[in-house]
């Protein structure tokens, strides 16, 4: 340890040293020179003779210095400050490749900080790593025993000893006011087990979290935990707020603490602000759950999760969840399921994701995926650019490498120091990129959503910085290795002025990169321009339905309207309403038109087997929903409302799958029960913009559904909904929008998705017209020489440029051809987002080529004008 | 003349070390000492001596100072230390068993 410290003396006060030790050696040798001289020497050899005896005194410093300094240590030091001296000495190059990888890596670094914000963080809880959910195996959704029901994890929470404790929990969404009377906001609540801050860790900015005896089950007491921020914002962070009432849905609860600020809530992007005991649930009605749901094993479904026992693996603890789960349901006689341990980062920021199988998650990753894919070769483009710069100044240091190798440096040192070279200015971009990314990300986000999540916090982290360092890592090996072979490369000898080689190997390499860059721009280019055709597509596309006159509207029963029945009655009236205020025809649905829902039901003809059942698109409403939406039918007629009636409606595509070429009217089909086809409904983009799948219409009963389709879009009938609902109950809540509104919406997510993508295929056409203006740029200086000779002889301007020109002709070409190719693939890989519109495009392929011609034209023409401006006289007299 | 016998590798380590812990002296002073207490039988290059003691001096077994030589020149002198003596007395020891050693398996294998 103290050798460190005598270590790092020795290397500051290195001058010092090596003073000492020359002096040292030069005495040793000055009283070898005495101890000769009485020998008898010729006088004037002793000196002479001392220093021979002595030795190579310049390797007898090094080896004593490297005692003190490790020598690859000192190496690798000199490589960085040779480095530097060499960068500072050419600043365009220097500011040119940092800001150019800049661009490269930093993007990446800001999608990944994005990324790592949105999907790979954990609850914000203590220790994180040890937090896991305990969730199902089985993909089913909610229905019966196919969860982990509240009794099984009162069973479990018992029983479980690789954990510290298990926690459950239920989302839902709660009316919270100081007044009973008060204005209600509506905030994302909680219902959590009495242990549920205790076994997450998460301290109290106020008061305490739950004692046992409140979350009795059977025996609630109406208490609560509220959010930071809602006491900030609904109570002025008052200091005596614990204590105080408030009324959750109505109900009179107490506050007894506050949750820490950096507790959102079992979350990483939402924030969750109200938190009561599961037992107190019912007291407020905060979900539509049957009276025994805490006790029916039946029951589902409890969201469970539980941090590990000190020491306890993972796959432990699966095991013994496992058993007991098997145990318990063998018990009860229930069918049994697996479960699985996942970490709490939840990859579904933008749906209301709680586990990985969610179908919007699964969306988000895959538009992560792509833009990674984007932003990748965005940044493989940064490194050609950078690459042909490095093979540009490789040349002109020629000489200088030349002179080294000479003398004696082994190639792999000099190689080394050329990628030290690469390192740094890798480096510079990386930390440039992350500062950038710090900076930059929160407010770019803003504009892009306003209403993004004010909670989420984009600072990047350890992640993060891992991240960036591997791909400057990347980056140098991609742009610094091929040049530094090259330039070292043993050939002919040193360099007399005025010597330039034009050999084909080198100009092999930069012909490479240069069909590179031109190859991804065109990826880069044709994918924004497919992205931005499907738009067209999907907007000039005729939908099949009216949608400019039509409203829907959402109702939800205010709590405490009692059960399924008495709700039912509740919803009635509100029809009944609704018509008697004038405002028919009203029709019912479960999905509003046009949204992106997929919900679908398996459906198989009668006589075949249950496995050749077909998933096809399920929509439930009422008979008037055909006539409100102007949906034509092409045969037969809607459906009777009664359940016992059993009719269907399906669409032409439907009925053309099941009955290719009959008439469908009348037959039977089967989808958990036997139903009959009574119409057939002309095929509309009423599911979105995808190609038009098989849809069955089926007839949902006037109060079960919650969307009412209205005719009239103006803001006038939503008007006269409000008032006449409020004149049937004044406590509703009630949310309206046009149709024509959720048209431009639903296509909101695809324009901003075809903006990104001609952003960074903009980007990507700026970097390569940079490369390929650099290219040519070098190609004319490199020939200069040449082309004033040829001028001289006679050739013309345009004869000139013809001929820098042809040199880049195979690249360019090859490039673009190799380009359109792979996008070819791209098309296909983005065929879901196209909504319909052709892969192959050719308008799409059309104007890309053109865009790339011109681009192309541009960049090349400045230096093949200064080419064919070339003055001979000039050119041959500075040799 | 034949070449000096090698040392063996850690030796001249210890060597120093014993030469050092009679007087201090500078590196030419031990470099003679040593040649002529082996009776010209160890003659220590100069090329190891100096990285030796520059070893002894980053172990912290000897100290350096810079003084008057007897012809009044200045030269670096090199003193032990208490750990250098201590690290000799536990080298020494080791030596010595190695050599036990391997004069045992020399006499009776």
């Amino acid at each position: 340890m103290i050798n460190w410290f005598r270590r790092l003396r020795a290397r500051i006060r290195y001058r010092h040293f090596e003073h000492d030790l020359t002096e040292e050696l030069e005495f040793h040798r000055q009283m070898k020179e005495e101890a000769l001289a009485p020998d008898g020497a010729a006088t004037g050899d002793a000196p002479w003779r001392a220093q021979r005896e002595l030795g190579n005194t310049t390797l007898m410093r090094e080896d004593a210095r490297h005692v003190w300094i490790a020598p690859w240590l000192e190496s690798v030091w000199q490589d960085m400050r040779y480095a530097l001296r060499s960068l500072r000495k050419h600043p365009g190059f220097t500011v040119t490749a940092t800001i150019t990888l800049l661009l490269g890596i930093g993007l990446n670094t800001m999608l990944f900080t994005l990324f790592n914000a949105l999907a790979l963080r954990s609850w914000p809880v203590a220790d994180p790593a040890r937090v896991v959910r305990v969730t199902p195996l089985s993909r089913a959704t909610r229905g019966r025993g196919d969860g982990i029901s509240f009794a099984e994890y009162r069973f479990l929470q018992r029983r479980a000893t690789s954990f510290s404790g298990l926690v459950a929990l239920e989302r839902s969404g709660a009316r919270i006011a100081p007044q009973p009377s008060g204005q209600a906001e509506y905030v994302q609540a909680c219902s959590v087990s009495g242990n549920f801050f205790d076994v997450l860790g998460v301290a109290m900015a106020a008061g305490r979290a739950f004692v046992p005896e409140e979350a009795v089950f059977g025996a609630p007491r109406a208490v609560t935990v509220i959010g930071d921020a809602l006491w900030r914002r609904r109570f002025g962070a008052d200091p005596t707020i614990v204590g105080r009432t408030v009324y959750i849905n109505e109900q009179p609860f107490t506050i007894v603490g506050v949750a820490s600020p950096r507790f959102t809530g079992p979350d990483s992007v939402r924030r969750y602000e109200l938190f009561i005991p599961l037992p107190a649930m019912p007291l407020v009605r905060l979900q539509a759950h049957e009276s025994d749901v805490f006790d029916n094993p039946e029951r589902c479904c409890a969201e469970v999760a539980g941090r590990l026992a000190p020491g306890v693996s993972a796959p432990r603890a699966t095991a013994e969840i496992a058993s007991l789960l098997g145990r318990f349901r063998a018990e009860w006689k229930l069918r049994p399921i697996g479960v699985r341990l996942s970490s709490t980062a939840n990859l579904g920021p933008l749906t209301s994701a709680e586990s990985l199988d969610q179908p919007g998650s699964r969306r988000v990753l895959a538009v992560f995926s792509l833009l990674f894919v984007a932003l990748f070769l965005v940044l493989l483009l940064a490194c050609a650019n950078v690459g042909n710069l490095q093979l540009a100044r490789g040349m002109g240091r020629r000489r200088e490498i030349a002179i080294r190798l000479a003398i004696g440096a082994g190639r792999r040192r000099i190689v080394r120091q050329l990628l030290t070279e690469s390192l740094l200015l890798s480096l510079a971009a990386g930390g440039l990129s992350m500062g950038f990314a710090a900076v930059l990300l929160g407010p770019i986000l803003r504009i892009m959503d306003p209403r993004a999540n004010a909670s989420l916090s984009v600072a990047p982290g350890l992640a993060v910085l891992a991240f960036t360092f591997v791909f400057c890592l990347l980056a140098v090996l991609l742009t610094g290795l091929a040049p530094a072979l090259r330039a070292t490369r043993p050939g002919p000898a040193i360099a007399s002025p005025g010597w330039q080689e034009v050999g084909i190997g080198r100009v092999r390499l930069r012909s490479v990169l240069l069909a590179t860059q031109i190859a991804l721009t065109t990826i880069l280019l044709v994918a924004a321009g497919l992205l931005t055709r499907g738009i067209v597509t999907a907007m000039s596309s005729d939908l099949g339905f009216a949608v400019n006159d039509i409203l829907v509207a959402q109702v939800t029963p205010p709590a405490g309207s009692g059960d399924a029945s008495l709700r039912s009655g509740w919803f009635r009236g509100v029809l009944d309403t609704l018509d008697e205020a004038g405002l028919g025809p009203i029709a019912v649905t479960n999905i509003a038109p046009l949204a992106d829902s997929r919900m679908s039901v398996g459906v198989r003809l009668p006589g075949e087997r249950e496995s050749d059942a077909r998933h096809v698109r399920m929509l439930s409403a009422s008979p008037e929903y055909f006539d409100l939406l102007r949906i034509p039918l092409v045969a037969g007629r809607t459906y009777d409302p009664r359940p016992s009636a059993r009719e269907v409606v399906v669409n032409e595509t439907l009925a053309r799958l099941l009955w290719p070429g009959q008439q469908a009217v009348g037959k039977t089909l089967i989808s958990g029960a036997t139903w009959t086809v009574v119409g057939v409904a002309k095929d509309t983009r009423i599911t979105g913009f995808e190609t038009v799948p098989p849809v069955l219409h089926w007839a949902a009963s006037a109060t079960s559904v919650p969307l009412i389709l209205l005719r009239g879009g103006g803001p006038h009938t939503e008007a006269r909904v409000r008032a006449a609902l409020r004149t049937f109950d004044p406590r509703i809540a009630v949310s309206t929008a046009a149709l024509s509104d959720s048209l431009r919406s639903s296509l909101r997510n695809s324009i901003t998705g075809a903006t990104i993508a001609w952003a960074i295929g903009l980007l990507g056409l700026a970097l390569a017209v940079v490369g390929v203006f650099g290219v040519f740029a070098y190609v004319v200086e490199e020939r200069r020489r040449e082309i004033g000779i040829r001028l001289a002889l006679g050739a013309r301007g345009v004869q000139v440029v013809r001929l820098i020109l042809a040199q880049t002709r195979t690249a360019t070409l090859g490039g673009l051809a190799v380009g359109f190719i792979l996008s070819l693939g791209a098309g296909q890989v983005l065929r879901a987002y196209l909504f319909g519109a052709s892969p192959f495009d050719p308008i799409a392929y059309g104007g890309i080529a053109l865009l790339l011609a011109v681009s192309a034209a541009v960049a090349a023409y400045v230096p093949a004008r200064r080419a064919s401006r070339i003055d001979p006289a000039v050119t041959l007299r500075c040799e | 003349m034949k070449e000096p016998p090698d040392l063996l590798p850690g030796t001249l380590d210890l060597l120093v070390l014993r030469i050092l812990a009679r007087e201090s002296m500078h590196g030419y002073a031990v470099a003679q000492r040593l040649k002529e207490l082996s009776r010209d039988v160890l003659q220590v290059g100069e090329s190891s001596l100096y990285p030796a003691l520059q070893r002894l001096l980053l172990n912290g077994y000897v100290d350096a100072e810079w003084g008057a030589s007897e012809n009044n020149r200045r030269a670096r002198y090199y003193t032990i230390t208490k750990a250098g003596r201590r690290q000799l007395a536990a080298e020494r020891a080791e030596f010595d068993e190695i050599v036990a050693a391997i004069q045992r398996v020399l006499q009776t294998a």
